[in-house]
Formats: C-alpha cells, sequence, structure tokens
C-alpha cells in the first residue's frame, strides 16, 4: 500500500514578501496581510474561465474581513496561503485563509471573508454563479470542526 | 486506564486545541512544545501515542522521532505509533518522514473529526 499525507483539499495562493511590503524593521505591516486575503480570493475566482463574462453583469462583494495575526514576516519570506471554503449558501459563501511561512511551517495569520455576488445594476444579492458553486464546493470544509478558529 | 498521548508542537494554538479535543475524548494527554521537552518525557514515562509536529525551532519532528524509537530500542521498551502534523513539508522533509513510516501523515489544517478517526485507528481510549 503507498504511503500518503492525510490533507483536505484547499486552494493554495503564494506571495513573497517584497520589500515595498515591509516597515523599516522588515517586518510586513498589517495591512498587506488584509491585502493578500483580497488578492488569494481573486486569485481563486479567477481560476474559472467565465469569470470575465460574470463580472459583466455581476460583481463580487465583501460583506465582511477579518483577521488574526499570529506572527511576523519579513522580506524575503514565503507565504502560502491555504484557501477553504465555507458556509456555502445559494447567495453567499464564506472563505477561510491559513497564512504559513513556507519555509518554517509557521503559522502567520488566520483570516476570514463574507462573500456574496450581487448585480451589476441593482446591487442586490443574486445566487452565487453556477460557474462558481463547483469550485467552492471542491475546497469545503465544515469551519466548525477545524482544528483553527477563524 | 486512559491510553496516554504525548502531544509535541510549538504552536501554542495547536496544543490547546488538540489537548482540548483528546481529553474529551477521553484521553490522557502530555503536552510539549519542542523535541528536549518530548524525549524528556519518553525517558521518563510510556505513551501509547506520539503526535508530533515536523517544523519545530530546534529539533525538528523528524529527527525527534529518531531519537525516540533509538531510546526506546536501547532501552528495550516497545516501539510507540507517531503521527506528523505539518502546515508545510518541503519534498525533502517529506521523503524523510515517509522513509520513517510513522503511523500516519497529517497536513495542517486539517478537520478534527478526521483527526481524531487517525488517532482511534491506533489507540483506544
Amino acid at each position: 500500500m503507498k504511503y500518503f499525507a492525510h490533507s483536505q483539499r484547499e486552494f493554495v495562493y503564494k506571495y513573497v514578501v517584497m520589500r515595498s511590503d515591509v516597515d523599516q524593521f522588515q517586518h510586513m505591516s498589517f495591512a498587506n496581510y488584509l491585502r493578500l486575503m483580497f488578492l488569494a480570493t481573486d486569485a481563486l475566482i479567477l481560476g474559472v474561465h467565465e469569470y470575465g463574462l460574470l463580472m459583466n453583469n455581476s460583481r463580487l462583494i465583501t460583506s465582511k474581513s477579518n483577521m488574526q495575526f499570529k506572527s511576523q514576516t519579513v522580506f524575503g519570506d514565503n507565504i502560502l496561503i491555504k484557501v477553504n471554503s465555507s458556509n456555502l449558501q445559494k447567495d453567499h459563501f464564506s472563505l477561510l485563509f491559513t497564512y504559513i511561512i513556507e519555509e518554517s511551517g509557521t503559522l502567520v495569520a488566520l483570516g476570514k471573508q463574507s462573500l456574496y455576488f450581487a448585480s451589476l445594476n441593482t446591487r442586490t444579492p443574486i445566487p452565487t454563479p453556477s460557474e462558481i458553486t463547483p469550485l467552492l464546493e471542491s475546497i469545503s470544509v465544515n469551519e466548525r470542526n477545524l482544528l483553527y478558529r477563524y | 486506564m486512559a491510553s496516554k498521548i504525548l502531544l509535541v508542537d510549538d504552536e501554542m494554538l495547536v496544543i490547546k486545541s488538540l489537548d482540548r479535543l483528546l481529553k474529551k475524548a477521553g484521553y490522557e494527554v502530555v503536552t510539549v512544545t519542542d523535541a528536549t521537552a518530548a524525549l524528556k518525557e519518553v525517558k521518563r514515562s510510556d505513551f501509547d501515542l506520539i503526535i508530533s509536529d515536523i517544523r519545530m525551532p530546534g529539533k525538528d519532528g523528524v529527527n525527534l522521532i529518531r531519537e525516540i524509537r533509538s531510546l526506546l530500542q536501547s532501552e528495550k521498551r516497545q516501539r510507540i505509533p507517531e503521527i506528523f502534523m505539518t502546515g508545510y513539508a518541503s519534498e525533502e522533509v517529506g521523503k524523510e518522514a515517509e522513509k520513517l513510516k510513522v503511523a500516519e501523515y497529517i497536513y495542517k489544517p486539517f478537520d478534527l473529526s478526521q483527526f481524531l478517526n487517525l488517532v482511534r485507528k491506533h489507540v483506544k481510549k
């Protein structure tokens, strides 16, 4: 029997901390961790081929974002952002973000976004597009049963 | 008597979460945050399962398991099943861990019920 590691399915976004991200102490400033959450969300959703077309008629709205900061990163660190989805409903969903330093495996931050799609014209919530749903389902987890609280 | 588990991780968040989970499931749990403390615990008492992070400051989980096995062998004690946890492991570290043929190997973050099933597979309450 082949030996294997147990792993939940997740989308992984990688970011290298650049000089423009750090302060005078070489630490990445807090605002950048929030920015990375949005970059990871875009990268995830952009993975869907029809996303551009979708955006002609709808927009993705972030109704809530929160982040727990756990440890510092410095210039040159490779940050892996593991993204999972939770609370998948007809017209809204959540994304969970686990930030880890690739070199050391250190937990950097935990983030969560609540999102929904809205009509571009009326700005009212619309059902999550069918193109996005399988993507979200493939990385779905039961948030209440996870190692970390987001 | 409840089965005794040694939990090794430098992340307090993980220690707290898994300690609570395992105790609630009926296990006796000893927690340490580094490999040196883990070795001391193994020297002075018997465990039914070792759960260790791979990447820790100082001695990593791979070397810790090697030393524990060597210690148990030299003292003619029974081998203890091991579960590795990691946030990320390079291919090289992954191969090293694989060579050790630990009982289970799980990536963080994980589902706690899945984790508990892995524990139950190797140790009864």
